[in-house]
């Protein structure tokens, strides 16, 4: 049963339906808590948390290039 | 005897019961011992609740107050999450038949209870270093060669942090004559050189390799307990002493950035999880940086929910590595099947650690988050935000996907042992009781002020925060397919380069030392062989001159003279009227008496 509603295909759907609800109630609940002015931009974070994710594995691929080395480097 | 009763009415020190507790463990066997280990720490976690505020255990020692009982809230906090750890912790290991490790373990949390109890910084000293070595034998008892060197070069880091912080004490102590362990004085170097020691245990980049690079190679259960205390020890030592000192909110800001790019390289889970506490201790750091009463609670608050989280995603690899003997990425994936429970665990301490609503890492993070704002540390507002996008990253999303799904590895197993699994199970406990219900940590926080996390606005922005990290993270899964690498890491420095120098002592500065070496005693020997018997010495280099001189002139008497030098080298040690060391001292003794007359009389 569990089996059946937890497929990669229906986990998937409700992945991308989760993330259109959250950006939708970004968009229709009261921002109290203003610190920066761009955080009252329609879905603030939704965008900066995809951007951060993008530049960290950016950077950490780039850093890769000097700072991977095979296992057996310090050996 | 009166003195005993008024130390036993103050209560009993946790970290004594653990240290006593520890001697006993080898008296008892079979099911016994099971209950002595878990009754132990539960019993000093037990005996906090009976402690009351203020300054106990008091003593005189060189003049000195050492101060073995500070409690107040904050010390109370950390002895709370300290003891209930430590009972996690023994409950994990209770399938294992090794006394040596159960006393380390002890030790090892009884000492850190030292250093969060003490008032003064002998105390602290003392303890600190017990700390460095009970956990050193917790990395050695995996008994292999990469635990070996590891354990080498993790207890000289720690050497080294350790005298820097000696030093420091000794030039507080030699300037202000107190040795109690307060907010520092921000003028001194000797509270500088304090800092630094501290900021060594804290695993600030770039003194923190020591941690990457030994504690993946920790025991199974050694781990669980070295990812809870030194760090958690000296983020306790920096509220204690460093509150509000701005360099360690930049400090903190980069730790946790740092740790989340190298996770993000790593294809060993647990160096994956060692990154992650430095990425962890970094908000702490910035708290204590910011230094207001909200950020400095949040760095408590983090501390302790962080300890369960980090805990129980340590406790879940170690599972995982028990069972299937593997650790990398490459190697793991498709767990889920044959491991569900020991996946439930993980993916409650990968929500916590990645502040999802209703788990315990959005009741406490948000508080050093909200504190930078209230700050208007703008920079370090958003960069947090990104270091928490981050953390869902690698801890939340890749840690439990290459484990536990991604590709099926072929590795067919079962849950590991069912202790290991009521470990796991109690700390996932807490970290959702500490999410649904934060009120319960927010009481015993050192300051009390009302926060409340679960506001509409907050949720939403977290949410999108981390849910958008996961798009992300599915978007370029290519990118993070991992492949059998290692990543290099100030450790380098001391790896590599210190062979360098290495060679460079034994050969080129070898040869130049014997060279200078051989000189001087060919120096030696000459003027040796000078004063043995200066009047024929002079002779013998009168004689050398003429040769020189008359060889010059082009004489053929030079001969003669060649001949009268060899004679008197042969004769130089063999002069009867040579002086005996007993005239010798004779002779010293007269000239030191002449020397006292004109000393005093002039």
């Amino acid at each position: 049963m569990i089996n059946k509603i937890l497929t990669y295909g229906n986990l998937k759907k409700m992945f991308i339906a989760s993330l259109v609800l959250i950006y939708l109630a970004d968009l229709l609940i009261p921002k109290h808590h203003i610190v920066v002015s761009w955080e009252a931009l329609p879905g603030f974070y939704s965008i900066y948390g995809f951007l951060s994710c993008v530049l960290i594995v950016l950077v950490s691929k780039l850093l890769g290039i000097w700072l991977q080395k095979r296992e057996e480097y310090y050996e | 005897m009166s003195e005993l009763s008024s130390l036993l009415n103050s209560g009993i020190h946790p970290g004594i019961i653990l240290v006593l507790g520890a001697s006993l463990i080898p008296l008892f066997g079979g099911k016994l011992k099971k209950a002595v280990l878990v009754l132990i720490p539960a019993a000093a976690f037990i005996s906090l609740m009976f402690l009351p505020h203020g300054a106990h255990w008091g003593f005189d020692f060189l003049g000195y107050e050492l101060i073995f009982g500070r409690v107040d809230n904050l010390s109370l906090c950390f002895g709370y999450i300290f003891t209930l750890m430590a009972t996690l912790g023994m409950v994990y290991s209770l399938h294992l038949d090794d006394d040596g490790q159960h006393i380390s373990a002890l030790l090892y949390v009884g000492s850190a209870l030292g250093v969060v109890f003490t008032g003064d910084y002998f105390t602290l000293f003392i303890c600190w270093e017990i700390m460095a070595l009970a956990s050193l034998m917790l990395i050695w008892y995996k008994r292999d060669e990469p635990s070996r060197k590891a354990g080498y070069r993790y207890i000289m880091v720690h050497a080294f942090g350790g005298s820097v912080l000696l030093a420091g004490i000794i030039m507080q102590v030699a300037q202000t004559g107190s040795i109690a362990f307060d907010a520092a004085d921000s003028g001194m170097l000797s509270s500088n050189l304090i800092l630094l020691g501290f900021l060594v245990n804290a695993a600030v980049p770039p003194l923190h390799a020591w941690l990457s690079d030994a504690y993946p190679e920790g025991t199974v259960t050694g781990a669980v307990f070295l990812s809870a205390f030194t760090t958690k020890t000296a983020v306790y030592v920096l509220i204690r002493g460093y509150p509000g000192w701005e360099i360690l909110i930049w400090l903190g800001t980069i730790m946790s950035i740092y740790g989340i790019i190298y996770a993000i390289l790593e294809n060993d889970m647990r160096r994956i999880l060692a990154y992650s506490i430095i990425n962890q201790v970094g908000f702490m750091v910035a708290g204590v940086g910011i230094g207001t009463a909200l950020s400095l609670n949040g760095s408590t608050a983090h501390a302790f929910g962080h300890i369960l989280y980090k805990g129980l995603l340590w406790m879940s690899a170690g599972a995982v590595l028990y069972m299937t003997g593997k650790r990398k990425c490459t190697e793991l994936g498709g767990l889920y099947k044959s491991m569900p429970l020991t996946l439930i665990f993980c993916l409650i301490g990968a929500a916590s650690i990645s502040a999802f609503p209703l788990f315990s890492g959005f009741t406490t993070k948000s508080m050093i988050i909200s504190a930078a704002a209230n700050q208007h540390l703008i920079p370090v507002f958003m960069l947090l935000q990104l270091a928490s996008a981050g953390v869902f990253l690698h801890a939340g999303i890749k840690f439990p996907y290459f484990v536990f799904f991604a590709k099926d590895s072929g590795i067919r197993t079962t849950e590991p042992p069912k202790n290991m699994l009521y470990a796991m199970g109690g700390a996932a406990f807490l970290c959702i009781l500490l999410g649904v219900y934060p009120q319960l940590l927010y009481n015993i926080l050192p300051a009390q002020i009302e926060y409340n996390a679960y506001t509409i606005d907050h949720v939403v922005q977290q949410l999108e925060l981390l849910f958008y990290s996961a798009l992300a993270f599915f978007v370029m899964l290519p990118l993070l397919k991992r492949k059998n690498t290692i990543s290099l890491d100030t450790d380098w420095f001391y790896r590599k380069l210190a062979k360098g120098f290495m060679w460079y002592c034994e050969k080129p500065l070898t040869y130049y030392a014997k060279k200078i070496d051989d000189t001087a005693s060919r120096t030696a020997y000459i003027f040796l062989w000078f004063t043995k018997n200066p009047v024929n010495a002079i002779g013998v280099f009168r004689d050398m001159l003429y040769v020189t001189v008359l060889e010059m002139a082009g004489s053929d008497k030079a001969g003669a003279f060649e001949k009268r030098i060899e004679q008197q080298k042969a004769l130089h040690f063999s002069r009867e009227e040579q002086i005996t060391i007993g005239m010798a001292v004779f002779l010293l003794t007269i000239i030191l008496l002449i020397y006292l007359l004109i000393y005093t009389i002039g």
